[in-house]
């Protein structure tokens, strides 16, 4: 009897030693929802970045900005729910041989210059200064960078005869002087219209925004979350999500509760549908962007 | 985004199949999941164990589950720990994040459902009802990695969290198992009747938890044929299982089917089973097979939708092949032999020693238990008599047969008690083993030294006990009397020295018909000479003693009562033959001739003890009531006197 | 056979009577008890059953009882208590009494006596006179049984040859109580006797007659 226990015990434990494989973890495929969080604005009072972001919805950094040509068809939904559609074609050129320094010496960004006549859909875009702000030593200055391309149409602003199209083509031509022209056609998307949801309250901690949108032609859409300064009329880019063009997000309180809303009052979430393409040339990289945006402004509780 | 996972805790989904209430196998009986009410046939300890193989996209072997079990009487307790009950998920939360050097990195999550071990509590009322209860204890470790943003100061960044809960409970239920005859019993129980224990603090996890829902479970165990079962258990959560058992010899097979709610098709899977039973082990080879795919790829979303329902049987579980081994360990040795009762036959008189060498002093009634011829040995001890078991004579009992044993017993001579106490009577039967079988206790009135059962017969041993005293004594008295009995021819000792003897016997007492020197109590020769007196019993024992002690035979004359009291008084042999009378006496009435075991006829002489004057006397008393009583009336003949030799 | 014992229990008692000296002639004694004495037996004196009549030479002596009268010639002795009517089954009794007097023959093991009854030297060398009572004793034994107490005469004669071992070699009386026996019908016993007379030194007559008895006694146990 005794050895039988004995025979058992070792047995017991070698089973143990030997056999015991922890289960394998089932793995399951990502087939949600994917959503890319990106922090946008590093630093509220760094109007340096507040540069790159405005209803345009492109946030970018300055100085790794390519060659860009982007056209965007745009609509802002105010806190009353009135809609304003606007139409916006841009394009820069760097010079990346001409450094534009601060005077701290930080670099500010390339020299942006005026290479040809450029058209959209035929229409001439006119040159403008291309201006940028930045803080330095905790003062606000302005500077350009050279000139852009630019063309709009929409209730504020100048009245350009350019309306963008969504879902088709829009053609750009650049006349290049003393060289060639170079003409394509940029698709553009499925237009976006968003909706947003406010759920849930700041006491319980489970502030949440319920964002809504009609699915388009794109694998992502990119939704901008941004908030309204309080003092200030400036919308402060927060974070940039990136997710699939399934119609819907949740964005969790983590993400709406921290706002600080002794900051802000408003908060601001741009739907954006972009097709984006980067085309090398010999002077370097060209980025065309053809973006449908939907702005919309919602109070922060 | 972990909303609407329903995770339910085990419903009656066992990895050896479902075998009902098997008569034959204590292995299935282990899982808690189909024994709820820890129904056991376990008669001592069994421990058990399963080890598998489980075909996930590696094959990974595990040992699922160990048990124990014990019974107390009609009590059963058993633990199980499970070390192979648990199922992980891992996936990604489906955020991610830019990192600062642009790329993007997923955020995962895992959630690990366990269940650690269980316990088990039974009461056997009876052969066909038993009620018990089961208690398993999980854990659930989730973990989720998050990013939050932090806004300090005017900055924004985004911070990189782990959140990780461990959220344990109790799940405990009931169980009821009822036979209502040899080949039908059902077990009802309960399903998640009593939960707790801590709830998820996180509400990302809340989600998570595992659903308690209330339900019952109701299983039902035909056996048309011995040889073969069906069992059918049903939930009223949603699940089923049906299964086959057949029975040939030591070996056993069983298939189960068993649908599940959530699992598709409607019969989700089934449970082969070979099982073969030895003598203390059993052994079970079972197989989960699922009749769907279950290595392809599966979704995050519809697993967040759907969610599971059981640890160990889910969509997401793989085939398996397991091996359980049982061992049924007896520390008690099986029952040979069965003493039923045990009759004292003898009153325990501890001055008649010799009595109890030739004759049992009690009968066992002992039955074989087995087919076998057995030899049994006795065994018997009195407390606070023997310090060590007397043995007795061993014997043989036919296979399946009740035999009367006797059991003899051994009053030491050291045993001095004056009281009369009330102990008892140890009996054993041994077999082999240094252990005894069985053992019987029955209380013994254990007499004092000084009780006498009434026998003339037995007066004997008092006479016997105490010859050293009687011997020193009755040499003094001889000694100081040596010039007269050295004048003496040789063949008139005895009755010189029984003559001398009695005269200083009487000198010393004063007779006394004490209460307690009735039949019931004798004393010793030395207690008669110390007390000065005695009732006819002491003091013709102590007479006796005396000339015994010098040689001198002597036997009791028992004059049974015939209304009156019952008298003793005695005979001595004066060795004299009947033609050398005239030496003695004139009178040829006041001698008796008896024939000596050579042969030879001899003279004795009846003296009256009780008659505390002179030898002559008491001679001459003893010889009148013997003529009259022993010889005249024929006493002797007709048993109303009797001679009882002292050897 | 409880029944039995009862009615001889009765008859045990009942037959111990007193007798009255109602003749006396010539030299008559008695003894009473355990007197170690012999007086005159007078006319009129009452004996009980403990005492023991003696005739001399020429004596005899004549007692009345309840239920027997007793005449006691010369030159015999006898025991009051025996001059009683006994019955057959008495008389067996009576006659088993014999063997039941002795000391067990087996002797028990392992005894803690450690006395011995051993013979002791020089018993042998006592000598004592022999009187005559013992054929005192047989004499009246045989009055007994010419008084038709035949049963008691045989139990007397029994106890004279046990006290008196040379009254045994007395063929005479032997055959005479052996007769008295076999006349009664108690063959065994009868023929336990004529067997140990065999040993005697008898007179062909005697002998004869003996053998006659004996083989006689021999066919009637055989045929049974």
């Amino acid at each position: 009897m005794k050895n039988l226990l004995t025979y058992l015990f070792i047995v017991s434990v070698g089973l143990f030693l030997f056999g015991c494989d922890k289960p394998a973890p089932t793995e399951l495929i990502d087939d949600t929802d994917l959503a890319e969080y990106e922090i946008l604005g590093k630093d509220i009072n760094d109007e340096f970045y507040s540069n790159g972001f405005d209803t345009t919805g492109i946030t970018q950094d300055l100085q790794e900005l390519p060659n860009l040509i982007a056209i965007s068809g745009i609509k802002a939904t105010d806190i009353h729910g009135n809609t304003d559609k606007f139409s916006f074609a841009q394009s820069i050129f760097f010079d990346r041989t001409k450094e534009i320094l601060s005077p701290g010496g930080r670099l500010l960004g390339f020299k942006s210059v005026i290479p040809g006549i450029v058209s959209f859909d035929n229409i001439v875009a006119r040159v403008v200064p291309f201006h940028i702000r930045y803080r330095e030593n905790g003062v606000l200055r302005d500077t350009t960078l050279g000139n852009k391309y630019v063309l709009f149409s929409g209730r504020r602003g100048n009245m350009d005869n350019f309306r963008y199209r969504h879902n088709s083509h829009m053609n750009f031509h650049i006349n290049v002087f003393f060289g060639e022209q170079v003409s394509f056609d940029i698709p553009t998307p499925i237009e976006i219209t968003g909706d947003v949801e406010i759920l849930g309250s700041r006491n319980q901690d489970n502030l949440r925004a319920l964002l809504h949108w009609n699915r388009g032609n794109t694998h992502d859409i990119t939704i901008v979350i941004g908030a309204r300064l309080r003092d200030r009329d400036l919308i402060m880019p927060l974070y940039r999500v990136k997710t699939r063009d399934d119609g819907s997000l949740i964005i969790p309180p983590r993400f709406i509760n921290q706002i600080p809303y002794q900051h802000f009052d408003r908060i601001v979430f741009t739907f954006i549908r972009r097709f984006e393409n980067t085309i090398n040339t010999n002077s370097g990289d060209l980025r065309v962007s053809s973006q449908s945006i939907h702005s919309i402004i919602v109070n922060l509780p | 985004m972990f909303a609407n996972v329903n995770i339910l805790s085990q419903s009656s989904f066992g990895l050896n199949g479902y075998w009902g209430l098997s008569p034959n196998f204590n292995t299935p009986l282990y899982g808690y999941e189909s024994n709820t009410s820890n129904y056991s046939h376990v008669r001592d300890w069994g421990f058990s164990f399963i080890y598998g193989v489980e075909f996930a996209k590696s094959t990974n072997s595990n040992i699922y589950s160990i048990s124990l079990s014990k019974t107390l009487g009609n009590h059963n307790l058993s633990a199980r720990f499970t070390p192979g009950y648990q199922k992980e998920f891992i996936f990604n939360t489906g955020e991610s994040i830019v990192l600062e050097d642009s790329t993007s990195q997923s955020l995962t999550a895992s959630v690990n459902y366990k269940e650690l071990f269980g316990l088990g509590y039974s009461y056997e009322f009876s052969e066909d009802f038993s009620v018990g209860t089961t208690f398993r204890f999980f854990t659930q470790d989730f973990f989720e990695e998050i990013v939050t943003p932090v806004f300090e100061d005017s900055l924004i960044f985004f911070v990189r969290e782990t959140k990780s809960e461990k959220v344990k409970f109790w799940k405990g239920d009931l169980g009821i198992n009822y036979a209502l005859n040899e080949n039908l019993n059902f077990v009802f129980s309960s399903i998640n009747l009593l939960n707790f224990g801590e709830k998820a603090d996180n509400s990302d996890f809340k989600d998570l938890e595992i659903k308690r829902e209330v339900g019952g479970m109701i299983g039902v165990n035909y056996l048309p044929i011995d040889a073969a079962a069906i069992n059918l258990i049903y939930e009223t959560t949603g699940s089923y299982q049906v299964a086959f058992n057949g029975y040939a010899g030591n070996l056993g097979f069983g298939m189960t089917l068993f649908h599940d709610k959530y699992q598709d098709p409607e019969i989700a899977g089934m449970i082969p089973t070979i099982s073969y039973k030895g003598e203390i082990f059993e052994l079970f080879v079972s197989g989960v097979k699922y009749f769907s795919n279950r290595k392809k790829e599966f979704g995050v979303s519809e697993f967040v939708q759907n969610g599971i329902y059981n640890v160990l049987n889910n969509p997401y579980s793989f085939d398996k092949v397991l091996l359980t081994v049982s061992f049924n360990i007896n520390t008690a040795k099986e029952r040979t032999v069965k003493l039923i009762d045990v009759e004292i036959v003898k009153d325990i008189y501890p001055t008649f020693s010799e009595n109890f060498i030739d004759y049992p002093f009690a009968y066992g009634t002992a039955v074989n238990l087995t087919d076998e011829y057995l030899t049994v040995k006795p065994m018997a001890r009195i407390k606070g008599v023997n310090e060590e078991n007397i043995q007795s004579p061993v014997l043989a009992i036919a296979p399946h047969d009740t035999a009367r044993v006797p059991f003899y017993i051994i009053i030491p001579e050291s045993y001095s008690s004056e009281k009369v106490e009330l102990s008892y009577a140890d009996f054993y039967l041994f077999t082999i083993a240094d252990k005894p079988d069985d053992q019987f206790q029955k209380a013994v009135l254990v007499n004092s030294i000084n009780s006498w059962d009434g026998k003339v017969s037995n007066l004997r041993y008092f006479i016997k006990k105490d010859l050293d005293f009687s011997m020193s004594h009755a040499k003094a008295v001889l000694s100081s009397n040596k010039t007269v009995l050295d004048t003496l021819p040789i063949a008139l000792e005895n009755f010189y020295k029984a003559k001398i003897l009695f005269n200083e016997y009487v000198a010393n007492l004063v007779y006394i018909s004490d209460p307690r020197a009735t039949g019931e109590y004798v004393q010793f020769p030395h207690q008669t000479f110390e007390l000065k007196g005695g009732d006819c019993d002491d003091l013709s024992v102590g007479y006796s003693s005396l000339l015994e002690s010098v040689g001198i035979q002597t036997a009791l004359v028992d004059y049974k009562a015939n209304g009156k009291v019952r008298h003793v008084n005695l005979l001595f042999n004066t060795k004299l033959s009947p033609n050398q009378a005239k030496v003695l006496t004139n009178n040829d009435t006041k001698y008796f001739i008896r024939e000596s075991v050579d042969g030879k006829d001899e003279i004795w002489l009846p003296v009256e003890a009780t008659s505390l004057t002179d030898f002559k006397t008491a001679w001459k008393l003893g010889a009148e009531k013997f003529n009259k009583e022993a010889i005249n009336e024929l006493g002797i003949a007709k048993g109303k006197v009797n001679i009882v030799d002292i050897y | 056979m409880k029944t039995l014992l009862i009615i001889l229990m009765f008859a045990g008692i009942l037959s111990a009577q007193t007798f009255t000296v109602e003749k006396v002639s010539g030299d008559v004694k008695y003894q009473n008890g355990s007197s170690e004495t012999w007086s005159a037996l007078k006319i009129g004196m009452i004996l009980k059953d403990d005492a023991v009549i003696s005739t001399g030479q020429n004596s005899s002596v004549l007692l009345k009882g309840n239920k027997v009268n007793f005449n006691l010639n010369e030159s015999s002795a006898v025991s009051v208590s025996s001059i009683k009517k006994m019955n057959i089954d008495e008389l067996l009794l009576a006659l088993a009494m014999e063997d039941m007097m002795n000391a067990p023959k087996e002797i028990r093991k392992s005894s803690d006596n450690t006395a011995v009854y051993g013979t002791k030297e020089g018993e042998s060398t006592l000598q004592i006179k022999t009187d005559d009572f013992g054929i005192k004793r047989l004499n009246g034994a045989v009055q007994l049984a010419e008084n038709s107490l035949e049963e008691s005469a045989v139990i007397a004669a029994k106890e004279t040859y046990r006290k008196y071992p040379y009254t045994k070699n007395l063929q005479s009386y032997r055959i005479y109580f052996a007769n008295i026996l076999n006349d009664k019908g108690l063959y065994e016993e009868a023929l336990d006797e004529y067997v140990d007379i065999q040993k005697l030194k008898l007179t062909d007559e005697d002998r004869t007659e003996v053998n006659v008895k004996t083989e006689s006694i021999k066919m009637k146990l055989l045929s049974k």
